[in-house]
């Protein structure tokens, strides 16, 4: 499978940490909203994590429109572990120590 | 409910052009929703959110040209591809054309390319490869490369050369196992103890042979490789340490090699080589080993060769009987092993190349016909509403389509010409051709490559297309216009057929003057030879093996259908090279300085060998049964023998000694001419024919003997001479059981093989060119159909119109040809150096492939003229 980038990786942590309007996930992740929202986007596309729109009448209720939450699915969670694992076996294993002469 | 900002109402509607229309209310409610949302969290005095507000909108317009582009990627993959593969199947005569054309393209030069990969491209398997070298001893001529070296000499580079982390040296030769399952004969080599060392193989499992093996009396080991593990011992796991019997002696198996190229190619099983202070002492002369050695970490080729000069120069002024005027040359190792095939392929892989060029330009002219053709077609569309990049899409999906189609079908043909050429008999001839595999970077890449051209033709029509939208539809002078472009490309597919058509009638030439010289010896299927060896353990004196020559031609000669029998030492077309210089000739001494010697190949043979091989006797007598050990020494000599020994003078009853023994211990081969025999050329044509002296088989048994049967009708049974022969001895393996057909045969490998291919590049490209120049005639006849209407409405003939289709034959073929002409005749020089017995550009293999490619053209244009002569004026003009 290919290794997603790193913005997609925030990104979709940032769905699985329960930060669920696309706004929010821009807020979380520092990322512009040019970058968040086509990878969002993506990560549905893919399957990686699944919007649905919030309840009418409570939202009408509050005064506002209905916002559209992100959540992450079950192959997203994995995806994300497996991508998590691979950007951390990039570290390197203990930091690097000046060799005394 | 907060209202957005104007810049982001703007930037919403400008985002919700570009999403695609059933995402669009989705998207923008699910934008204005955050954009609430945000507003809401803020106090709108609070700083620069106004700000904020608008870039994160500027987002808007990154998402909606994503959702746009990711969109189309999907359509252009599902829907264009569909409608695509739709609209091809229904043309499947267009579809099937230009698939196949672009699959010879692809296919052809996948295949040579992994030839030419295999041999001279691919990193030998060879640890460290690149510091490998051949060394190579030099004639006083200079001339002949490939000469071996004495062992003595092989001792003294070994001890002085520092340019080289080892030297190691070998000699190939059958060697004959015994012993169950059965006696056979193997492709083997003698390897001094650095050998694996220096070449950087390593067993599978065991050892290999190391310097304490090949030190004199040593005991007897054997390395054997994966194949003959397999047959002799049944991948047994025990194998190593068993007892194998080598040559007569049996040899402790100490190591199997893993299964892939091994050195020398195809070598069965290695014996340990070693030398005698006394055999180095006195065999400086004796040259039979191949040097190889390995460069330290660093050094240059021209460093070595430098230090092994000098140490050659050294040893000439110390040792002046042996080694005057020699000289050392080295090699890269892959230019040693695979000789001098390397032009042949680069050639190929050029005709492919150029085979490739004639396909894309022909694809490229059937793309752009069709999309004339279709431009009636394209105008609707457009009409109905489709933007100019939906035109462009829908072409390229077609091309991409074709050339999947093509890239698959070319696999095959690629597939299936990989295998062909791996079992060639050329690749037992040529090196590393055999290990031809197909590779799939490089099958990739080439369909990548045409794929890619496919596309970039492809795009030239589909630009075109929108800005002709809305043309009349019988513009007649774009139509003549488009038609002349498209003339150009068929002339250019033309020149280029008619090179390679050329090429193919040129090399096809020369291979029937190589057919035409005459051998001096029959090439017949009717002759069947088989090899054998006798060990040295079991025939020991030359009685013994005179006797078992004797009573095995007996046997034979009484097998069925056999007309006669002979059996001779030095087969001709094996390249046989056993060459002795005369030391006497009619009882005076004979110089022997490198610069005077007469050197003779020296062959041994029985009475009936000549009739046996149809050779010619010129003058005195052939050998006869009382020519025998009890008997003065007697030789034949061939014509060029006896031209160079006694110029003018009758060589009958004159005698001549050679400086060495060959089957007998006491005496010194030779002794007085009793026949000429005509010449016989041995191995390539173009080689001059070598004097050469026969000795009686009889008086000089040796232990290795080729058996010859002459079959009176068709070729005598293999079977039943194996079964003859081993009835006397069934330990003696028969091997290289050919008949002189086929030998001669194999000798031809390699022009046959660069003639075959060539030929079917030719045949390839003057079909893709009848191709293209059907198509340019059929579409410039439906583009004329009311032009001819009218012509024949006023009066023209049904040969008139004819005429009209063939001068444009004619022109665009005159033209093609001309340009090709002039192309061969400037790479004639490139051709020359490949064909037998050139004197610059062969004025008749023009001819040919000119007369053949105007028939191919000419019957091309048959179906096109048809047709224009069945226009009737009154459907055509009625059809306005």
């Amino acid at each position: 499978m290919r290794v997603m980038g790193p913005s997609l990786v925030a990104v979709l942590q940032a769905v699985a940490e329960g930060v669920a309007y696309g706004f929010d996930v821009i807020d979380a992740t520092g990322l512009p909203s040019g970058t968040v929202y086509p990878a969002l986007s993506r990560l549905e596309r893919d399957g990686l994590v699944r919007s649905q729109w919030e309840d009418d009448a409570a939202a009408f209720a509050d005064g506002r429109p209905a916002r559209r939450y992100y959540k992450v699915t079950a192959t997203g969670a994995r995806a994300l572990a497996a991508a998590v694992a691979h950007y951390r076996s990039l570290l390197p294993m203990r930091p690097a120590r000046a060799r005394r002469p | 409910m907060t209202t957005p900002p104007l810049i982001c109402r703007w930037l919403l509607d400008l985002g919700a052009a570009l999403v695609p229309a059933d995402a669009r209310a989705d998207w923008r409610r699910e934008w204005r929703a955050e954009i609430h949302a945000f507003q809401a969290a803020r106090p709108d005095d609070a700083p620069d959110v106004a700000w904020r507000l608008a870039a994160r909108c500027l987002g808007a317009i990154v998402h909606a040209a994503w959702l746009r582009w990711d969109r189309w990627r999907l359509e252009m993959w599902t829907y264009d591809l569909r409608i695509a593969v739709r609209t091809l199947w229904h043309q499947p005569g267009f579809a099937a054309v230009a698939a196949l054309t672009l699959a010879v393209g692809i296919g052809a030069n996948a295949a040579v390319f992994s030839a030419v990969y295999a041999v001279l491209l691919r990193p030998l398997p060879f640890p460290g490869a690149d510091r490998l070298v051949a060394i190579r001893t030099t004639s006083p001529q200079g001339a002949p490369v490939g000469s071996a070296t004495s062992p003595s000499d092989f001792v003294d580079w070994q001890a002085d050369a520092g340019a080289f982390e080892a030297l190691a040296a070998l000699s190939s030769d059958d060697l004959a196992m015994s012993g169950p399952p059965g006696a056979e004969q193997v492709p083997g080599a003698a390897v001094s103890g650095g050998f694996f060392a220096v070449i950087g193989l390593t067993p599978q499992r065991g050892r290999v042979i190391s310097p304490d093996d090949a030190r004199p009396g040593a005991a007897p080991v054997v390395v054997v490789s994966d194949t003959l593990w397999a047959r002799r011992f049944g991948r047994a796991p025990d194998a190593v340490g068993r007892l194998l019997t080598v040559d007569g002696v049996a040899r402790e198996v100490v190591g199997i090699l893993p299964p892939g190229l091994v050195h020398p190619p195809d070598t069965e099983a290695w014996v340990p080589l070693s030398w005698s202070p006394t055999e180095l002492a006195t065999q400086r002369g004796a040259q039979y080993l191949d040097v190889i050695g390995r460069l330290r970490a660093g050094g240059t080729l021209a460093d070595a060769d430098t230090e092994l000069t000098a140490i050659a120069a050294r040893l000439a002024t110390t040792y002046p009987g042996t080694n005057d005027g020699r000289g050392v040359r080295i090699l890269p190792f892959r230019d040693a092993l695979v000789g001098d095939v390397g032009p042949s392929l680069i050639m190929l892989l050029a005709a492919a190349g150029l085979v490739l060029l004639i396909v894309c330009v022909n694809v490229a002219g059937l793309l752009v016909t069709r999309a004339i053709g279709r431009s009636h077609d394209l105008s609707m569309r457009v009409a109905l509403g489709a933007g100019p990049w939906r035109l462009v899409r829908g072409v390229l999906a077609e091309t991409l389509v074709l050339g999947l189609a093509g890239a698959m079908a070319g696999t095959a043909i690629a597939w299936a010409g990989v295998r062909r050429i791996a079992s060639l008999e050329a690749a037992t001839r040529v090196p590393l051709l055999a290990e031809t595999r197909l590779d799939a970077a490089v099958l990739a890449a080439i369909a990548a490559l045409a794929i890619a051209s496919a596309l970039a033709v492809g795009l030239i029509p589909a630009w075109r297309t929108p800005r002709r939208v809305g043309l009349a539809r019988h513009d007649g002078t774009r139509a003549t216009r488009r038609g002349a472009a498209r003339s150009w490309l068929v002339a250019t597919e033309v020149a280029l057929a008619l090179v390679l058509a050329v090429g193919a009638v040129t090399l096809a030439r020369g291979f029937s003057r190589i057919l035409a010289v005459p051998r001096g010896f029959e090439v017949s299927d009717r002759i069947l030879t088989a090899a054998l060896t006798l060990p040295e353990a079991r025939y020991d004196t030359p009685a013994r093996r005179a006797d078992f020559v004797a009573r095995a031609l007996e046997q034979v000669r009484g097998l069925p259908g056999v007309e006669t029998a002979g059996a001779v030492f030095g087969l001709p077309l094996t390249g046989f090279g056993f060459s002795i210089t005369v030391v006497s000739k009619d009882g005076t001494a004979m110089s022997t300085s490198p610069q005077d010697e007469v050197v003779l190949a020296v062959r041994a043979m029985s009475p009936d060998y000549p009739r046996a091989m149809g050779m010619a006797l010129r003058r005195g007598r052939v050998f006869s049964s009382r020519d025998d050990g009890s008997r003065p020494p007697s030789v034949l000599v061939n014509e060029t023998a006896a031209r160079l020994l006694w110029p003018g003078v009758d060589p009958l009853g004159r005698s001549l000694l050679l400086g060495t023994h060959l089957g007998q211990d006491e005496h010194r081969t030779g002794g007085t001419v009793v026949g000429v025999v005509g010449d016989t050329r041995d191995g390539a044509v173009d080689r001059p024919v070598r004097p050469t002296v026969f000795v009686p088989l009889a008086q000089e048994p040796v232990s290795f003997v080729t058996l010859v049967l002459r079959g009176a009708a068709r070729t005598p049974d293999a079977a039943a001479l194996r079964t003859a022969v081993n009835a006397l001895d069934p330990d003696l393996p028969l091997f290289r059981v050919r008949t002189v057909a086929q030998l001669a045969s194999a000798t031809l490998a390699q022009p046959r093989l660069l003639m075959s291919l060539m030929s079917l590049f030719a045949a390839a490209a003057v079909l893709v060119a009848a191709i293209g120049l059907y198509g340019l005639l059929a579409q410039a006849v439906a583009a004329r159909v009311r032009e001819i209407g009218v012509r024949r409405a006023i009066g023209a003939t049904t040969v008139d119109v004819a005429s009209l289709v063939a001068g444009q034959t004619s022109r665009t073929v005159g033209a093609g040809a001309a340009v090709g002409i002039a192309a061969s005749w400037a790479a004639s020089g490139v051709l020359e150096r490949f064909v037998y017995g050139s004197a610059g550009p062969d004025l008749a293999a023009y001819a040919t492939a000119v007369g053949g490619l105007a028939a191919v053209a000419a019957v091309a244009a048959i179906a096109p003229c048809r047709r224009a002569m069945a226009v009737d004026p009154a459907v055509a003009l009625k059809g306005e």
